[in-house]
């Protein structure tokens, strides 16, 4: 349920205010999880000094209530045995009467899949969560140098979240879990988040001789980004302390920027801009600097075009920049760190009942810096009759260097065995064309219908993580197994290349089980097999859009799709193995497409299970219906009423088998469906 | 005047900016991971960190057992030091068999291990971990001075650790990934050779031995390493060099041996309690007791030091099908590891340490699946010693009865004085003659109840080196040492056949794995992969 209210009005003569309200309750789908949650928004813009100074303050506060299901169970329902009841049958039974897998010893079977059931009903999670967003911005006009503003923009999000868990005592989730061992737990935690930013700038902007128009600008922003959370846990049976957890970091980022904007005759028109960015994330390279220039003709101005009458819009387009890029990781991540333990069970040097909380030395990437990508493009802007069809085209190259990305690290050469690096430089290449067409419009009739096309080609050109001759660097890691990776990246090849062996079939085209192709003729099959094969993002991506309106009545239909996107079906390599089936004396349901592979181990490097991800979307389709006045509140404020239904993810097109091809990264772990939504809502305006 | 505003506002302005910038030189404001000059502050701090680097052989992460894996990628559990000692130095024999379906993990025992498997991947990460945080210690150790004679030690302590780990590293990897604390953080590391490795290696434990710093036997406090320790590394590196460079080196093991054999241990041969025998409690939950015996163990604690490797992994694993776990000091089993017959008859039933579980076993392993294929281990307990008591027990109001915990007390005695007995009998029968050799293996044999033998042949001291020491991670190794490991011996599934074959000899060596190669062009693989 969600209810939205705002009211707007003017108070005196210069300030208008409007204060919005809402209320939402949305239960998840598993049972147990629902969020509540209440709104309230203020906006104030009042001017002073004969509209030299407008003042913009913003509020907005919220407050939910959170419960959280235990996700846990979405895993479970998929692997537990389906031919079991949730409850058992035998009166009195322990476990709260759930069905329970036990061991041959009679003991509960902590390595068997929980009861799905069980396992929402043994968790409570709660948390209160607050927020509030505010900014106030000063725009002054200098008075007597009107061209001239300046800018002051002061902003907080303060977020404070409460919560506790408890894993209930006695639960078949508490005996499997083995620091609880039956007993329970309960876990207190709290997460504050103050982020805060300044930014100042000066605008002059001024037409010279009806034709030179020249805006100027330059300013600085600084943020703050911190954050503290605490976390204590400890078992219900007996009070042993689980453990005594904080966190706290902070970011901050300072920006410097100019922009110089000139244009002669609204024809020619040339943009510049240069900022220096700072973060503190890379204190050994802290400062990006980022220059742009772009080009403008408005060709359609000139004057040899005023007459040519279909031609509405005619803009060429030319551009190089750079931009940069430095969220990755922590905040803390050039920096050698030194954990202290603060968890029992990680302590060392026990004896009799004194123990002492280890220090440990932490992995780091000293030399971090900013990913920075330069992007040349070229485009134009197509308008006929009236704009009634719109045409751009673009065509572009991005070089990134420098890319972050977490990867494994040599052995021995740090503390650690994973680490975000700069690990190279890749190239984007593309062309992306967006056509709008209004195919109507009339009085009662309008039609407008729009597509977008784009292909893009992905290529890593240069690896300084790993040395030249090496293969190439791991990534791609898969659920199911330990430490296993699917995918390559590696120069000459996109970024997530699938890195897989080839599957070898019977002649009825059945996967054999563990049997690849001898692919460089060495007589055995050896990581030297493997090879880089399909790619995981897309070449092609399409979308459209149309909307009908016909009288009172609209309609609207959207959707898009994808091409050259392959997908690693992890939720079939890992559930597949008929080994498993009944191991460790129980049941773990497999997936519906076992008996199609029928592989006894799992086979999870076979390029069996990637598969050509294409798909045709739609998305979304709204109908509604608007009754225009249905009475009068006072006179010339009639009471409309828009009723409307609206259906969100209505079908995929696809030939891929698992849940969803639209997968970033194109590894598909997933187990719950994206769920189809209908709405049905009513909007009132007076 | 308004002249003035503007120009207190634009200097109020630049200093704004000004300090805006120099907000972004930062340092963590984190209290639990900071920089080392917030850490490294004290004597207690020193404490602190050196138990940090001996935490590296006890658990799998910094958050309990089942958070933060210090290795990413891979699973906590399978991640741990010795649990990955165990896949490597037992499944490969006849010691041991698991009969889990966890991807690869049987290829150990079928001798048919790929240069992709993540078992494998798992233990060298660790070992080279192991390494990293030593070296780590030592240069930080060696820049603070807070207590110079403690500092000394410690450094030494990371040592001897360090060596530890390159001895695990030259013994199952040979050519392996090489760094000091000479070298720093960041830098791809060169491969050193398997002879380098053991010349540095021999330097080092030598060069700990003359710095004095460590404590003798006595000395030795709860779980740190005393110089026993060490000098028991340099006898393993001279007792196994021709296997590792091509030249035996019997002579100057003997004379560490010796060494060692003044030094005041001595076989644990009184029991500590009326339930177990004495060889028993040096795997009993209060096996810190046997002081006497262990030179060095991994801690392991069911309320502060858990994890899923070690002796936890040890017990759990071995306990399966029909046993009781409680009896086992333990909540329940995994249901994993059993012995082959072969190595199951090398006991007598008079021997004190036949301690397998037969009851509702069959001793052939027909399927290595079936846990009740294979005779299961009952050697390591969850049980004191000193009274037959399982320790964090907890009482079961449902089933009304007591039941075992999910962590076990149970150190895991990586070197044992009855290990230098048996070293020094080897020894002396290989030629290098140990004073009082024969008469200690025969001691041995004695706590077991055997009976002795006056001149026992180099099969005699392998067969008592696997009774007296297996699931202790060294029959891969000795079986090396006397040529049974790739072929002249064979068990039940070695080499994927029921019966057992022989497999090629380049089985010796694990590879590098195909990981740290891709990520490290340095790195040759090893002959045969």
């Amino acid at each position: 349920m969600d209810a939205n209210m705002s009211i707007a009005g003017r108070l005196g003569t210069n300030l208008p205010y409007r204060i919005s309200t809402g209320v939402i309750r949305q239960q998840g789908t598993l049972k147990g999880s629902e969020m509540d949650r209440l709104t309230l928004g203020l906006n104030l813009s009042p001017t002073f000094f004969d509209n030299h100074l407008t003042v913009n303050v913003n509020g907005k506060g919220t407050y939910a209530l959170n419960w959280y299901a235990n996700q846990g169970a979405i895993g479970a329902a998929n692997h537990y045995d389906p031919t079991k009841p949730v409850y058992n049958d035998v009166p009195g039974a322990n476990l709260n009467g759930y069905t329970t897998w036990y061991d041959a010893a009679g003991s509960i079977n902590t390595m068997a899949t929980v009861n799905p059931v069980a396992l929402l009903d043994s968790r409570r999670d709660m948390a209160d969560a607050y927020r509030f967003i505010g900014n106030t911005q000063f725009d002054y006009k200098i008075h007597g140098f009107e061209d001239l503003r300046l800018n002051l923009n002061l902003g907080i999000d303060w977020a404070k979240s409460i919560g506790e868990t408890t894993n209930k005592q006695g639960t078949e989730a508490s005996f499997h879990n083995t620091t609880e061992s039956g007993l329970g737990s309960h876990t207190d935690y709290d997460y504050l988040r103050r982020n805060t930013t300044l930014e100042f700038y000066g605008d002059y902007s001024h037409t010279f001789a009806e034709k030179h128009f020249v805006d100027l600008m330059a300013g600085y922003s600084w943020q703050h980004f911190w954050s503290n959370s605490h976390s204590k846990s400890y078992r219900l049976g007996d009070n042993l302390n689980l453990g005594d957890t904080e966190g706290k970091g902070e970011l901050y980022l300072v920006s410097f920027f100019g922009r110089a904007n000139y244009s002669f005759a609204d024809r020619y028109l040339i943009t510049a801009t240069l900022r220096a960015d700072g973060t503190s994330r890379f204190q050994n390279n802290k400062w990006g600097v980022f220059p742009s220039v772009a080009l403008g003709w408005n060709i359609k101005n000139e004057p040899f075009m005023l007459n040519v009458e279909p031609v509405s819009t005619l803009k060429l387009r030319l551009s190089w920049g750079e931009t940069g890029q430095q969220e990755v990781g922590g905040y803390y991540e050039t920096f050698a760190q030194f954990l202290s333990i603060n968890t029992p069970g990680s302590y060392y040097f026990v004896n009799g009942g004194n123990y002492t909380a280890p220090i440990v030395a932490l992995g780091y990437s000293a030399n971090l810096k900013w990913e920075t990508t330069t992007t040349y493009n070229a485009g134009m802007d197509f308008g006929f009759w009236h704009d009634r069809l719109t045409t751009s085209v673009d065509v572009y190259k991005r070089d990134t260097r420098d890319i972050l990305n977490y990867i494994p690290v040599p052995g021995l050469s740090n503390l650690t065995n994973y680490l975000n690096t700069n690990i190279g430089s890749m190239t984007n290449k593309g062309v992306e064309v967006d056509v709008n067409a209004v195919l109507a419009e009339t009085r009662d009739l309008s039609w407008t219908f729009g597509v977008n096309g784009a292909y893009n080609k992905n290529t890593v050109t240069k690896l300084t993580a790993s040395d030249e001759n090496a293969t190439g660097i791991e990534t791609g890691g898969i659920s199911g197994g330990t430490g296993n990776n699917v995918q390559m990246i590696q120069i000459g090849y996109p970024m997530r290349t699938f890195y897989l062996y080839e599957q070898v079939y019977d002649q009825a085209g059945n996967p054999i089980n563990g049997v690849y192709v001898d692919r460089n003729d060495d007589g055995q099959i050896t990581a030297d097999d493997r090879y880089l094969g399909h790619h995981a993002d897309a070449d092609w991506t399409f979308g459209f859009n149309t909307a009908l309106n016909w009288k009172n009545w609209t309609a609207a239909l959207s959707g898009h799709a994808s091409l050259g996107n392959w997908v690693y079906n992890n939720v079939a390599s890992d559930t597949e193995m008929l080994a498993d089936l009944w191991t460790n004396q129980f049941v773990s349901n497999r997936v519906a497409s076992a008996p199609k592979s029928m592989f006894s181990q799992a086979q999870y490097l076979s390029d069996y299970y990637l598969q050509d991800g294409s798909f045709l979307k739609l998305d979304n389709f709204t109908l509604g219906y608007t009754f225009p006045k249905l009475f009068e509140v006072s006179q010339d404020r009639p009471f409309s009423l828009n009723v409307f239904g609206t259906v969100q993810n209505i079908c995929t097109f696809t030939k891929y088998t698992g849940i969803d091809p639209e997968i970033f990264g194109g590894i598909d772990g997933t187990v719950y469906p994206r769920p189809r939504v209908f709405i049905l809502g009513v909007k009132a305006n007076f | 005047m308004k002249k003035i505003q503007y120009i207190l506002g634009v200097l109020a302005l630049s200093a704004a900016v000004s300090s805006c910038v120099g907000d972004l030189n930062v340092t963590p404001i984190d209290p639990n991971a900071n920089t080392v000059d917030k850490v490294l502050t004290d004597k207690a701090s020193l404490d602190r960190y050196i138990s940090g680097v001996y935490l590296g052989f006890a658990t799998s992460g910094y958050y309990g057992p089942n958070g933060g894996a210090s290795i990413s990628g891979l699973d906590g559990g399978a991640s741990q030091y010795i649990r990955g000692l165990y896949h490597l130095q037992e499944l490969t024999t006849d010691e041991s068999v698991c009969g889990w379906n966890d991807q690869t993990i049987k290829n150990f025992h079928y001798m048919n291990w790929t240069t992709d498997d993540t078992f494998i991947y798992a233990f060298y990460s660790r070992i080279l971990m192991q390494v990293a945080s030593a070296n780590e210690f030592i240069r930080e150790v060696k820049k603070v001075d807070f207590d110079a004679a403690l500092q000394k030690r410690y450094i030494d302590e990371a040592r001897a650790m360090r060596a530890i780990a390159y001895y695990h590293a030259i013994d199952c990897f040979g050519n392996v990934p090489f760094a000091t604390d000479e070298d720093i953080v960041g830098v791809n590391p060169p491969q050193i050779s398997r002879t380098d490795l053991f010349a540095w290696l021999e330097g080092e434990l030598k060069g700990i031995i003359e710095n004095g710093a460590l404590p003798e036997r006595s000395a030795v406090e709860a779980g740190h390493i005393g110089m026993g320790a060490v000098k028991f590394l340099l006898a393993k590196l001279y007792l196994n060099a021709k296997v590792y460079t091509g030249t035996d080196r019997f002579a100057d093991c003997a004379a560490v041996l010796k060494d060692l054999m003044d030094d005041g241990y001595s076989l644990h041969t009184t029991p500590n309690g009326s339930t177990f025998s004495a060889y028993q409690d040096l795997f009993c939950a209060d096996n810190d007791r046997c002081t006497d015996e262990i030179i060095f163990a991994v801690q392991q604690d069911g309320l502060y030091t858990q994890s899923y490797g070690a002796t936890n992994y040890i017990i759990f694993a071995s306990t399966g099908g029909q046993m009781d776990a409680f009896s086992m000091g333990i909540s329940s089993g995994w249901g994993g590891l059993r012995t082959t017959p072969e190595f199951y008859h090398k006991f007598s039933a008079s021997d004190a340490r036949n301690l397998f579980y037969t009851a509702t076993q069959q001793e052939d392993i027909e399927d290595i699946g079936e846990f009740s294929h294979g005779v299961a281990f009952m050697k390591f307990r969850n049980v004191n010693s000193v009274d037959g008591d399982v320790p964090n027990k907890a009482w079961n109001e449902e089933d009304a009865k007591w039941a075992g915990p999910s962590f076990v007390n149970t150190d895991f005695p990586m070197m044992r004085y009855a290990d230098v007995l048996l070293m020094a009998a080897e020894c002396q029968v290989r030629g290098a003659a140990v004073p009082g050799a024969i008469d200690g293996f025969n001691a041995v044999r004695a706590r077991a109840g055997l009976a002795a033998i006056a001149n026992p042949s180099l099969q005699d001291i392998l067969d008592e080196r696997g009774r007296e020491l297996y699931q202790e991670c060294w029959r891969r190794s000795d079986l090396i040492r006397f040529g049974q490991f790739t072929s002249g011996y064979n068990w039940q599934w070695k080499g994927e056949t029921k019966d057992g074959r022989d497999v090629d000899s380049y089985r010796e060596l694990f590879p590098i794995p195909d990981s740290d190669r891709l990520a490290n062009s340095n790195l040759a693989q090893n002959p045969g992969y």
